[in-house]
């Protein structure tokens, strides 16, 4: 199955997996949101299970190749009290001001950081007046160092300044452009202008950075089975007998969108969470792709635990196809890093980061090799 | 030995506690090369012997052992273990290894020591579900969710009014004629409940000590069985757990908070009944349904086989009972310990010798008695 | 007085149907009838279903729970207290009590959720295709060790419980149809699974081994042929055993209980004719289960049938939560709030062997009557829950209550319930300590606590205990 895949122009090429399954230390538990620091590494958030198990933010360097990963820090783990978190959501870095900001949408407040992870100060508190936050979802920050927070459960963005303060907010429940359904996370492209996985609504957001509605992308459409196909889970995602993207809606149809990146070209990456897949659209919204998880060698964490389990490796050794384990099972999370050109998506029910390459300088190989 | 007041703890590692960090065979090379990521440092190692030690965080339990009241079972488990929580534990509760088991062995034990059901409170287990080890049908359990002072119905209601409304609560379930069979049932089912209530929670009403335990779920638990102990109120049987040993992450530091809390409530609740003189007709076992995995994986280590269990008490024999079983790579099952001692083994030297009970039918089979009891 | 009746039977039909219901849609469905009422029962599709996406936004380990509660617990009591298919999530609960299959073995969470999700689908549809359907079922053939059923070496675990404890009960054939009927199943396994290190579960897919099936002749029920499993099944439900068991299953989950199920070849069923009605409509609609059930609910031996069925802790769990309200929506001790039914004696997803649970009167014993009267008066004591608003609600509009008003009108609201005269008396005698409760001027926070006193005895009361 391929590992690079062409269309209209643009190149990519599958890089590694960075994680595991793990309640703690090196491997991930249910990513909700992520975010990149200056150098091209990642902050998550992770979800964890009703044992509190697994919840925290973790930093985690993603490197350009196979066996670079590292964990850099932990913190937010669960708990009472400054600097813990109950249902850890949105996560987003500063580096200019070395800060790391990040949500808890069970207590309605956000929790602020040094990028070591060293707690500073929390804000917010629940409700739906200004500052008052209803589960709280993505968060991202503005060049002057203020904070967009998702106001999932208020159905609206607001604004605050980097010590908490409320600074303005816009939104409200609702399909029109300019209203949301629980929206989940968000992202700023270059010009500033916002972009908000509307997931309820099933379609991206685009606002100008003053909130005005500049553009709805998508419409729901949801991945069917193909007969005889496996399902991974009974959500999908589905690999069928023969063809590896089978049962996809269109790719301007989304099914619970979580999340959008936009690259340095203005190229458009949403995460269809609900189908799957990364779906890519120039900046004007043209479809040009979907990627639907490729990683066919083992990270470098998950080796380790199958190289200490001999019944796994044995289990490994008698599957007639990897294939469903290549594959994104709700994917939360996407983000582009300009530096390296590398697109990176949190593949949550995996517990794995999946790395793609943006190829610049692609040369064809001669079709008749 | 066995005497009809003896009583017996079960104290439940669950999750599967990792035998080789427990009792470390820290002069063997094949533990450094197999535990990269967590292995214990040897200056974080209190040596038993020449051989075993014990992690700096299970400290307390070197007490136990210098006063030779701590019995090492080593390798226990059985052939064809599960790797499955589940399944492990079950076969634990029933002494069942091949069929789904239905009776549990401390169940049966209490139907032995009661057939006729009359102490309800004979079987006293420290939280809000039953275990499979405890499940025989018609033997009471008195299940103790929350603290032992509010154990019992409509523990919303408390204060002056608790009397009261508890009175009419057994009025309502006083037998009425000819309300049938399933509703004279209910009443029986009430009123023995109600009587165990009564019973129960005399123990921490009349408890006093000196003895300061850890706030832990699990020294909370030990101070609610130590309080009913002491009340002499004729509980023999008493269950606990501690969770969760699934240390597949980060295993360094869960384990020794677990252990922590574990050796530090165990030392604890010995030193309260000793205060108080209930020691000597108490042993307490301590198991996990499972060991781990040899090697580790660079943060944890994955289910297991072969475990270890602990008999603790004034009259225990302390002291190795089997071997570890070999860490050698050709000895290993699918990565694991090979178990070399039957869990039942530990059961039958209990029954037997402790609590003066044909072992054969409770454990189904008869197995080789380690001498940890005379 | 007849339009109380009604309500009286839609609750009774909606305790049976489904988890019970609250007084403002009783009188909805009662407003469309009893008729129209079975039917929307009976066909789950025209309701929206459960909203999967929303249970996994909050809890993504829901999806995939593993092998440890309570995950799989969260997602499964999230469906039945979110449900607007009633009789759908209860006829999996049915055939969950059957088909009784435990994570203790399975030992994936994700395997059992799934197949419940097979019994949501298949459960009122044709008992013959659900059979075929559990016979593929991996989480199945795993549990009674199909996969290791050989041609060359016969396991009889599922051909056994296939007969005794799937279709057709004890004493309705012979260890020869059990060894026969094992062969006819040799090669029904499943692919062997991407383990779950170190991504996370994957399911199994069922799998069909010719090489490994044994395709001799085989003589089974006094049938002689080179028999497959389908044609196994053929012949089993052509049984008139597979009918009387499968009808009297669903007498004692829906109409009264019965004694235990290996008591059912010694003692006869408690109401002959009635099951004789339903096997006769399972036999002639070809094992319709929509078919039994529509002539279920609608026999009069049913309407009849009030307070005659112990509540399974399912039951109780579930039907105080719809009530109540409030736990529509994940939230942090989901997990713990989900086990309860397990405090009660039923581990949903993990019943204690292939047997499934023994129901009636053994739910009861003194430890799991004091966990299901707890629980049941922690949640119904909590007067700002939506659903004892409601009865508070019903009650203030009158201005102020006699202590036989309170009595009467919290008896009614929450059923209607029905109680022996020494009971009412017990609830009269305390209802008289408070005397007239009122909503007036200042009193209307006490008047709001008597009302909740109140339903938390009523929820004690023995009566209560049924269903």
């Amino acid at each position: 199955m391929a590992l690079t895949t062409v269309a209209r122009g643009r190149v990519y090429d599958w890089s590694h997996a960075i994680g595991r399954g793990a309640a703690t230390g090196t491997g991930f538990n249910y990513v909700q949101t992520m975010c990149l620091d200056k150098n091209g590494n990642a902050y998550t958030t992770n979800r964890g299970n009703e044992n509190n198990f697994g919840m925290r933010a973790n930093h985690v360097k993603i490197g350009t190749a196979a066996g670079e990963e590292d964990l850099l820090a932990e913190f937010f783990q669960y708990g009472e009290g400054d600097g813990k978190t109950t249902w850890p959501f949105g996560i987003a870095v500063d580096s200019e001001r070395d800060r790391v900001y990040c949500s808890d949408e069970w207590t309605s407040t956000i929790s602020v950081f040094d990028t070591g992870g060293k707690f500073i100060a929390k804000f917010g508190k629940p409700g739906s007046g200004d500052g008052e936050l209803s589960h709280p979802a993505g968060i991202a920050v503005e060049k002057s160092g203020n904070v967009i927070v998702v106001d999932a459960g208020n159905n609206r963005l607001q604004v605050f300044s980097p010590d908490g303060k409320f600074a303005g907010k816009c939104g409200g429940p609702g399909k029109a452009p300019g209203e949301f359904d629980q929206p989940w996370g968000i992202t700023l492209d270059k010009d500033g202008n916002i972009l908000v996985a509307d997931w309820g609504n099933n379609r991206i957001q685009k606002l100008s950075p003053q909130g005005r509605p500049l553009m709805c992308l998508g419409s729901y459409g949801k991945s069917s089975k193909p007969e005889g196909a496996y399902a991974v889970t009974p959500l999908g995602p589905y690999v069928a007998a023969e063809g590896e993207r089978a049962g996809h809606p269109r790719t301007d149809q989304f099914n619970h969108p979580t999340d959008v990146a936009v690259d340095s070209d203005g190229d458009i990456y949403v995460c269809d969470w609900g189908n799957h897949r990364v779906c890519i659209f120039d900046s004007e919204g043209g479809p040009i792709t979907t990627l639907v998880g490729d990683s066919q060698v083992m990270s470098k964490w998950g080796n380790m635990s199958v190289s200490a389990n001999p019944d796994m490796m044995k289990a490994r050794r008698r599957v007639k196809s990897l294939e469903p384990e290549w594959r994104f099972c709700f994917p939360t999370a996407v983000d582009f890093d300009p530096a390296s050109d590398q697109i990176i998506v949190a593949d949550s029910q995996r517990n794995r980061l999946q790395v793609y390459k943006k190829v610049r300088n692609y040369t064809d190989f001669q079709a008749n090799l | 030995m066995a005497n009809t007041d003896n009583c017996i703890v079960v104290l439940q590692l669950t999750g599967g506690n990792d035998y080789l960090n427990t009792t470390i065979p820290y002069n063997n090379p094949l533990y450094k090369d197999n535990r990269p990521a967590v292995g214990i440092p040897d200056n974080n190692i209190i040596h038993l012997d020449a051989t075993y030690g014990i992690p700096e965080y299970i400290a307390p339990m070197k007490k136990f052992w210098d006063a030779g009241q701590m019995a090492i079972c080593h390798g226990v488990g059985w052939k064809e273990s599960p790797r499955s929580h589940f399944r492990a534990m079950d076969i634990w509760h029933t002494c069942e290894p091949i069929k789904v088991g239905t009776e549990g062995w401390l169940g049966r034990v209490a139907r032995e020591f009661d057939p006729n059901k009359e102490n309800v409170v004979q079987v006293v287990s420290m939280g809000p579900s039953l275990p499979r080890a405890l499940v025989c049908p018609g033997v009471p359990v008195a299940c103790v969710a929350g603290p032992l002072e509010r154990y019992g119905f409509l523990p919303q209601v408390q204060g002056n009014e608790r009397a009261h409304v508890l009175d009419r609560f057994a009025k309502m379930y006083s037998p009425a004629i000819g309300a049938g069979p399933v509703m004279d049932y209910l009443s029986e089912t009430a009123i023995d409940s109600l009587k165990g209530e009564d019973i129960i929670k005399v123990a921490p009403q009349k408890y006093s000590s000196t003895v300061q335990y850890p706030n832990t779920p699990i020294a909370r638990k030990l101070k609610g069985i130590a309080q009913t102990h002491i009340a002499e109120i004729g509980s023999r049987i008493f269950y606990c757990d501690h969770s969760t040993f699934d240390t597949h992450a980060g295993e360094a530091p869960a384990h020794n908070a677990l252990w922590s809390a574990v050796s530090q409530g165990v030392d604890a609740f010995f030193a309260d009944l000793r205060e108080h003189n209930k020691s000597q007709n108490v042993i307490m076992l301590l198991f996990s349904e499972f060991g781990r995995r040899v090697h580790d994986n660079g943060s944890g280590t994955d289910h297991g086989a072969g475990g270890v269990a602990f008999v603790l008490g004034d009259k225990v024999k302390g002291g190795h009972y089997g071997e570890m079983p070999s860490l050698e790579a050709g000895k290993l099952v699918q990565g694991d310990l090979d178990p070399n001692m039957d869990f039942r083994s530990v059961y039958s030297t209990i029954l037997d010798k402790w609590l003066g009970l044909n072992p054969a039918p409770i454990v189904n089979g008869t197995f080789e008695q380690p001498a940890f009891l005379n | 007085m007849a339009y109380q009746d009604d309500i009286a039977l839609m609750a009774h039909l909606m305790r049976r149907a489904g988890f019970g219901a609250r007084r403002d849609e009783l009188e909805a469905r009662v407003a469309k009838g009893y008729d129209a009422a079975v039917e929307e029962l009976l066909h789950p599709e025209t309701q929206p279903a459960t909203d999967e996406y929303a249970l996994l936004r909050y809890q993504p380990a829901a999806l995939l729970p593993g092998g440890q509660p309570p995950m799989g617990n969260v997602n499964w009591l999230y469906h039945l207290v979110n449900t607007k298919r009633p009789l759908e999530e209860k006829m999996a609960l049915f055939w969950h009590h059957v088909f009784a299959t435990g994570n203790s073995k399975v030992d994936n969470y994700d395997q059992l959720l799934e197949q419940i999700q097979l019994f949501r689908e298949h459960g009122m549809g044709n008992y013959r295709e659900l059979l075929s359907i559990v016979s593929k079922n991996p989480t199945m053939i795993f549990w009674l060790d199909n996969q290791q059923n050989h041609g060359t070496a016969v396991n009889e675990n599922w051909g056994r419980e296939l007969l005794e404890l799937f279709s057709l009960g004890a004493g309705n054939y012979t260890e020869v149809d059990v060894r026969e009927c094992s062969r006819a199943f040799t090669g029904w396994t499943f692919e062997t699974k991407i383990p779950r290190l170190p991504y996370g579960r994957f399911p199994w897919k069922f799998e069909y081994r010719p090489e490994d099936h044994d395709d001799g002749e085989k003589v089974f029920l006094g049938h002689k042929g080179h028999f497959n499993g389908e044609d196994i099944l053929d012949i089993i439900v052509q049984q008139p055993a597979c009918g009387k068991f499968i009808c009297r299953h669903l007498y004692n989950f829906f109409v009264a209980d019965e004694p235990q199920v290996p008591a059912w070849p010694i003692e006869a069923p408690r109401n002959p004719k009635a099951i004789d009605e339903m096997v006769e409509v399972f036999r002639d609609s070809k094992f319709d289960m929509r078919a039994v059930l529509r002539h279920m609910f609608n026999a009069d031996w049913f309407k009849n049938a009030r307070f005659q069925h112990v509540k399974s802790p399912a039951e109780v769990v579930v039907g105080t939560l719809r009530f109540v309200g409030g736990s529509e929506v994940p939230r942090p001790g989901y997990g713990e709030l989900s086990m309860n039914t397990a405090y009660m004696g039923q581990d949903l997803l993990n019943p204690p062997s292939v047997e499934g649970w023994h129901t009636g009167k053994e739910w009861i014993n003194s430890g799991s009557l004091m966990a299901r009267i707890n629980f049941m008066a922690e949640q119904i004591g909590n007067t700002s829950a939506l659903g004892v608003r409601g009865i508070i609600d019903r009650l203030r509009v009158k201005g102020s209550l006699s202590p036989e008003q309170l009595v009467d009108g919290c008896l009614d609201l929450l059923g209607p319930v029905e109680v022996s005269a020494d009971t009412k008396a017990q609830l009269l005698s305390q209802a008289n300590e408070w005397g007239q409760i009122s909503w007036s001027n200042g009193s209307s926070a006490a008047s709001d606590q008597h009302v909740g006193q109140m339903l938390q005895l009523i929820v004690a009361t023995r009566e209560y205990q049924f269903a």
